[in-house]
C-alpha cells in the first residue's frame, strides 16, 4: 500500500490521502467470486437464497444487476448481469457450518459462483476478466 | 477448498436420514413441469417437504436447478391445489362443484362412457368406444399415462395434444427426423456419459447453430439450456438463427436475425453455400447419403442474395454462417420450437436435417447424436396403441386424410381435424374428452375461442389436474386430483439415463399420481388386464421391462439405482456399427438404409421429396394487402424463465418475475404509435385480439411483436363469464387452427400479422366475457394445407 506522501508526489495542492479503515467493519475470510460474463439472469440465485433465507417475493439476499441490451459504440451488442449479494445475505453461515456450499452457489445453472477463502478465491479471479469478487 | 462438495452430506445412496429428515435422491419431471429430469435431494420431515436442493451426483444437472424445482415447498403446499375430486354441481362453466370421492368419480365417468358408446352406435353408426378423446400436454410425466388410460381403459384409439394445431411442437422435426433417419438426434452436450465433458470419446462442438429457440428459458426436447454455457466457457464458436436478441444472441459470433417463418429458406441458403463452395463431408455423403444430386439440384434455387432477402438477413452473414458451421469438425445444431411453428416446418427441418448429415455431423462425437429413449423403456404416447384393432384403429379421427398419420408415424390424430368434427360431428362428434394435465385454451390451442365454442358441444368433460383450470372450469364435468411429483412413483426414460422418480413427500390429501391414476382406471374397466398388477409398483415393473424390450429388473429396483445409463446412447456411429437397424445391417433405419435427402415416401404420398420455401400464411409477401392492415409480425410462445407454459400462475415466488402478461414490442414500432414502456396494448387481427403489457425490447426486427403466451389469472373470478380471464391477454385469440404445411405438420403460430393500439378506457372490457357470452354460432371453419 502507496503512503500519503508518495501518493501526493507530482500534486501542486496539498492533498491528504488517507487509508481509511471503516470503524464498525466486521470482516470474515470468505468470499463469493463470479465469473458474471456468463451469468444469464436465470434468477436461480435469487431464489434459491430467498429460500434459504424465508424471504417474501420481492427481498433478496442477492440481486441480479443488469446492464443492457444495448448497442455500443463499437456496434456490439452488451448485455451483462451481475449478481450482487445485499444486505441480507448471511453467506448461508448455517450451511457452510454444515459444510454445505452457498444455496446461490450450489445452485447455479451456469456454474460461474464460487464461494471459498478470499485468498484462494483472489487466485481464481486473476484467471480471466470479468470476475467480481465479494467479500463477506 | 473452492467449491467443495462435502461428499459425507451429498451421498450416492438413493435414500439416508440426517438431522430429523429423510433425504431422497430422486429425479424430477413434473409438475412443476418441464422438459428436463433434474437431480435433486428431497429433505423430508414428518411427510412434509422442507427443501430441495440440486443433486451434485448426478452428472446430467450437476446440482444445477432452475427456479421451478427450487421452489418446490410453494408449489406442493399451495392452497389451490386440488385435494379430492370434484363432480360439477351447477351448469358448467359455473364453478359450483360438489367434493366426491374417487369411487364416486369413478361411477360417474362409468356411466358417461356408457353413454358415450351409446350415442356414438346410435347417432354415429360407430362401435362406442371411440366417442372418447384424451388430450395430453407437453413431455412431462404425463405424456403416456393419458394414453394407456385411453387405449387400455377405453379403447379408443384418439390420442391427440391439447388442440395444438398441426401438432407444431417437436413433432414436425421428430417426423423429419424419422422419415430421413429413423432415429432422432440431439446436440451432443456429453449429456450421454455418466462422465460427462471427461469423457475419453466425446469432442467439443467447435461451432453450435440456436436455431429458432431460446433453450436457457425453455430447456426444450430434453436439453439442459444452460450445458450451452458450458461449450462457450470451453471455446465453442456461435450462431444464433433468432428474430430477437436473445442473451445468446448477444453473445454470439453471427446472429441472423430471420423473419419468422422463412427458416427454410435460410437452411436451402446456407446448404447452397456449403455445396457450392464443396464444404460438405463427400465421402461421408457418397457413402451413406440417398439423393444428394437432386439437392445439390434444388439449391440453385436459393442463391444467397435472394435467400438473405427472403429472410431480412445479410447475405454476408448468411455466407459467413454457413462457412463458419462447415469448418466446425464437428459442428452441433440445437434446433427449436420456432421451427415448428410455421407451415414451412417439415420442410425447414428437412432442410436442416439435411445440413446436419452432409457436413458430417450425424451422430459423430459433439455433433448431432441419434439417441433413444433409455434401454427402449416404454413406450410413450404410443403407449397401450397394441389393445386397439384395426377396426377401432381406422376409426381414428382425420387420420386418412394426412398420409404420414395414417403411415403410423404418429400416435396423434390431426388436432385440426378433431376440432371440425367436434363441430361438424362428421365423422362423429366425440362425447368424452379426457383431459391429462394439459389446459388448452389457456396454453397451446390454436385460435382459442375457436376451440372454446367447439368443446361447448361436447358432451361429457374430465380433467385430471393440479389445479382448477380455465379448461376444467368451462368443460369439466369431473376433476380429478393430482399428485405433484416428489409426491409421486415413476420413472423417466427420455433420452438419458433412465430415470426413477421416487415419492419422498407425503400424499397431498386425496391426491392421485397419473400412474395410480391409470391403474385405478384399468382396474375399472379392464381388470382382464389390470387385475395382473397389485401395486402401482408392478405396474411400473411391467412398463419399463416392456414386455422384454427394455430392462431386465424391477422399478424398485430402479428407485435404489437412482440412474441408470445405457451403452448404446453413449456408442457414436451407430449407422456405421449396425446398431440401428433390427436386421443389424450398417445404415439407418430407413427404406433404403441411407439418409434419405430425397425422400421417396414424401414422393409416394404426392409431397414434394426435397426442401422447398414456402411463404407464411399470412405475410407481406403473400398477403400484402392483409399486411397494410396488420403491419406488424406477430409471434407467440416465447419462454418465460421460471414459468413452464401455463403452469406456476399460483406461485408468489414465480409471479414476482412475471407479474402479467409481458409482450416484448420493437423499439421502432413502440416509437410509431407512442407506447412507453409498462403501457397495456392490444394486439388484433382478423382472428381476435388480446390485451398485455408491453416491454420495448431492443434488438427486435423493426416491426415485429412478440406476445406472451398461457397466460390466466389464478387471483381472478374462476366462474364463468370471466373465466379466470383466460382470453383477456390470451396470444391464441389471434393464430389458427386448420392452417398448416402440405405435409399436415406446422401451424403459422410463430409467424402471422397483426396491428397493435393502446388500451383506452373507451377501448376496455372484459374480453374473456365476450367470448364465453357469445352466441355460439355456426361454426368456424378455417382450412389451408400450404404449398
Amino acid at each position: 500500500m502507496a503512503t500519503a506522501e508518495e501518493l501526493n508526489r507530482g500534486f501542486d495542492a496539498v492533498r491528504y490521502w488517507a487509508d481509511f479503515k471503516d470503524a464498525n467493519a466486521e470482516g470474515s475470510d470468505k468470499g463469493l467470486l463470479i465469473n458474471y460474463e456468463w451469468c444469464t439472469n436465470c434468477h436461480s440465485c435469487e431464489v434459491a437464497c430467498q429460500m434459504h433465507l424465508g424471504l417474501d417475493p420481492n427481498n433478496w439476499g442477492i440481486k441480479v444487476l443488469e446492464y443492457g441490451p444495448t448497442k455500443n459504440v463499437k456496434g456490439n451488442w452488451e448485455w451483462t448481469f451481475v449478481p450482487m449479494p445485499t444486505d441480507l445475505c448471511d453467506g448461508c453461515a448455517d450451511r457452510v457450518a454444515q459444510g454445505r456450499l452457498p444455496m446461490c452457489v450450489h445452485h447455479c445453472q451456469s456454474a460461474v459462483m464460487y464461494y471459498g477463502s478470499i485468498d484462494e478465491l483472489a487466485k481464481k479471479a486473476a484467471e480471466k476478466s470479468k470476475m467480481v469478487l465479494y467479500t463477506l | 477448498m473452492i467449491n467443495e462438495i462435502n461428499k459425507d452430506l451429498y451421498k450416492t445412496d438413493w435414500r439416508w436420514y440426517e438431522d430429523g429428515y429423510e433425504v431422497t435422491r430422486t429425479s424430477v419431471w413434473t409438475g412443476p413441469g418441464c422438459h428436463n429430469g433434474c437431480g435433486v435431494l428431497t429433505y423430508v420431515k414428518d411427510g412434509k417437504l422442507e427443501r430441495v436442493e440440486g443433486d451434485p451426483n448426478f452428472a446430467y444437472s450437476q446440482g444445477r436447478l432452475c427456479l421451478r424445482c427450487i421452489n418446490m415447498v410453494e408449489q406442493i403446499y399451495n392452497h389451490d391445489r386440488l385435494k379430492w375430486p370434484l363432480l360439477l354441481a351447477g351448469e358448467k362453466g359455473s364453478n359450483q362443484w360438489n367434493r366426491v370421492t374417487w369411487d364416486e368419480a369413478l361411477d360417474f365417468i362409468e356411466e358417461a362412457f356408457a353413454d358415450c358408446c351409446k350415442i356414438i352406435k346410435e347417432e354415429f353408426g360407430g362401435i362406442g368406444p371411440e366417442g372418447v378423446v384424451a388430450l395430453s400436454g407437453t413431455g412431462r410425466n404425463a405424456m403416456w399415462q393419458g394414453a394407456m388410460i385411453l387405449r387400455t381403459a377405453f379403447g379408443s384409439p384418439n390420442m391427440s395434444f391439447g388442440f395444438l394445431s398441426a401438432d407444431s411442437c417437436y413433432q414436425p422435426r421428430m417426423t423429419a427426423n424419422l422419415l430421413q433417419c429413423g432415429d432422432c438426434w440431439i446436440l451432443d452436450n456429453a449429456q450421454t456419459h455418466p462422465d460427462r465433458y471427461n469423457n475419453a470419446d466425446w469432442k467439443k462442438p467447435e461451432v453450435i447453430i440456436v436455431w429458432a429457440n431460446e433453450p436457457l428459458a425453455s430447456n426444450p426436447d430434453g436439453f439442459m439450456g444452460h450445458w450451452l454455457i458450458d461449450l462457450l466457457r470451453m471455446g465453442s464458436k456461435l450462431i444464433v438463427v433468432d428474430p430477437a436478441l436473445t442473451w445468446l444472441a448477444s453473445k454470439a459470433d453471427i446472429w441472423l436475425q430471420v423473419r419468422p417463418g422463412t427458416d427454410c429458406a435460410l437452411a436451402l441458403g446456407m446448404l447452397n453455400v456449403i455445396i457450392n463452395e464443396e464444404l460438405y463431408d463427400a465421402e461421408w455423403t457418397n457413402t451413406w447419403t440417398y439423393g444428394f444430386e437432386s439437392l445439390a439440384e434444388r439449391v440453385q434455387e436459393y442463391p444467397t442474395d435472394k435467400v438473405a432477402e427472403i429472410c431480412w438477413i445479410d447475405e454476408q452473414d448468411l455466407i459467413d454462417a454457413a462457412r463458419l458451421y462447415a469448418s466446425g469438425k464437428p459442428s452441433a445444431v440445437q434446433w427449436g420450437l420456432a421451427i415448428d411453428m410455421q407451415i414451412s416446418a417439415m420442410e425447414a427441418s428437412n432442410a436442416i436435417d439435411d445440413m446436419v448429415a452432409i457436413c458430417g455431423n450425424l451422430d459423430v462425437p459433439g455433433g448431432n447424436i441419434q439417441m433413444r429413449y433409455a434401454y427402449n423403456s416404454s413406450k410413450k404416447y404410443g403407449a397401450g396403441l397394441e389393445f386397439i384393432s384395426p377396426e377401432m384403429l381406422d376409426r381414428r379421427i382425420g387420420t386418412a386424410q394426412s398420409p404420414i398419420h395414417k403411415a403410423g408415424y404418429t400416435p396423434f390424430i390431426p388436432p385440426d381435424l378433431l376440432i371440425e368434427a367436434m363441430e361438424t360431428g362428421v365423422p362423429y362428434r366425440p362425447q368424452l374428452i379426457w383431459v391429462e394435465q394439459t389446459n388448452p385454451i389457456a396454453n397451446m390451442g390454436g385460435d382459442a375461442p375457436r376451440i372454446y365454442k367447439a368443446w361447448k358441444k361436447i358432451k361429457y368433460t374430465v380433467v385430471a389436474d393440479y389445479y382448477l383450470t380455465p379448461t376444467a372450469v368451462a368443460f369439466a364435468d369431473v376433476v380429478l386430483p393430482m399428485a405433484m411429483s416428489v409426491e409421486r412413483d415413476s420413472y423417466r426414460s427420455w433420452w438419458q439415463p433412465l430415470r426413477t422418480i421416487t415419492a419422498s413427500a407425503g400424499r397431498y390429501y386425496e391426491s392421485k399420481s397419473d400412474e395410480e391414476l391409470v391403474m385405478a382406471m384399468g382396474k375399472r374397466f379392464n381388470p382382464e388386464f389390470y387385475d395382473q398388477f397389485e401395486t402401482t409398483y408392478d405396474f411400473l415393473t411391467w412398463m419399463i421391462q416392456d414386455e422384454g424390450n427394455g430392462v431386465d429388473y424391477t422399478f424398485e429396483e430402479l428407485t435404489h439405482k437412482v440412474y441408470d445409463w445405457w451403452d448404446w446412447n453413449e456408442t457414436y456411429e451407430k449407422y456405421a456399427k449396425g446398431l440401428l437397424r433390427e436386421d443389424g445391417r450398417p445404415g439407418f433405419v430407413t427404406a433404403t438404409g441411407l439418409f434419405e435427402i430425397y425422400s421417396p415416401l414424401f414422393d409416394v404420398w404426392g409431397f414434394d421429396p426435397l426442401p422447398h420455401h414456402m411463404e407464411p400464411y399470412e405475410s407481406p409477401y403473400r398477403t400484402p394487402e392483409l399486411f397494410k392492415t396488420y403491419p406488424y409480425i406477430y409471434t407467440s410462445g416465447h419462454r418465460h424463465i421460471g414459468l413452464f407454459h401455463s403452469e406456476h400462475r399460483q406461485l408468489p415466488h414465480m409471479r414476482q418475475f412475471h407479474p402479467t402478461a409481458i409482450a416484448d414490442v420493437s423499439e421502432e414500432i413502440a416509437a410509431e404509435l407512442g407506447l412507453k414502456e409498462g403501457d397495456w396494448v392490444w394486439f388484433e387481427n382478423g382472428r381476435g385480439r388480446c390485451k398485455q403489457q408491453i416491454h420495448i425490447a431492443p434488438g427486435l426486427i423493426p416491426n415485429l411483436v412478440r406476445a406472451r403466451h398461457g397466460w390466466w389469472f389464478p387471483e381472478e373470478e374462476a366462474a364463468e363469464p370471466h373465466l379466470y380471464g383466460v382470453f383477456n391477454s390470451n396470444a391464441n385469440n389471434l393464430t389458427t387452427m386448420g392452417v398448416y404445411g402440405p405435409t399436415h405438420y406446422g401451424a403459422p403460430y410463430k409467424s402471422t400479422l397483426c396491428k397493435c393500439y393502446k388500451v383506452t378506457p373507451e377501448n376496455d372490457h372484459d374480453h374473456s366475457a365476450c367470448i364465453t357470452t357469445k352466441p355460439l354460432k355456426g361454426y368456424h371453419f378455417t382450412r389451408f394445407e400450404g404449398v
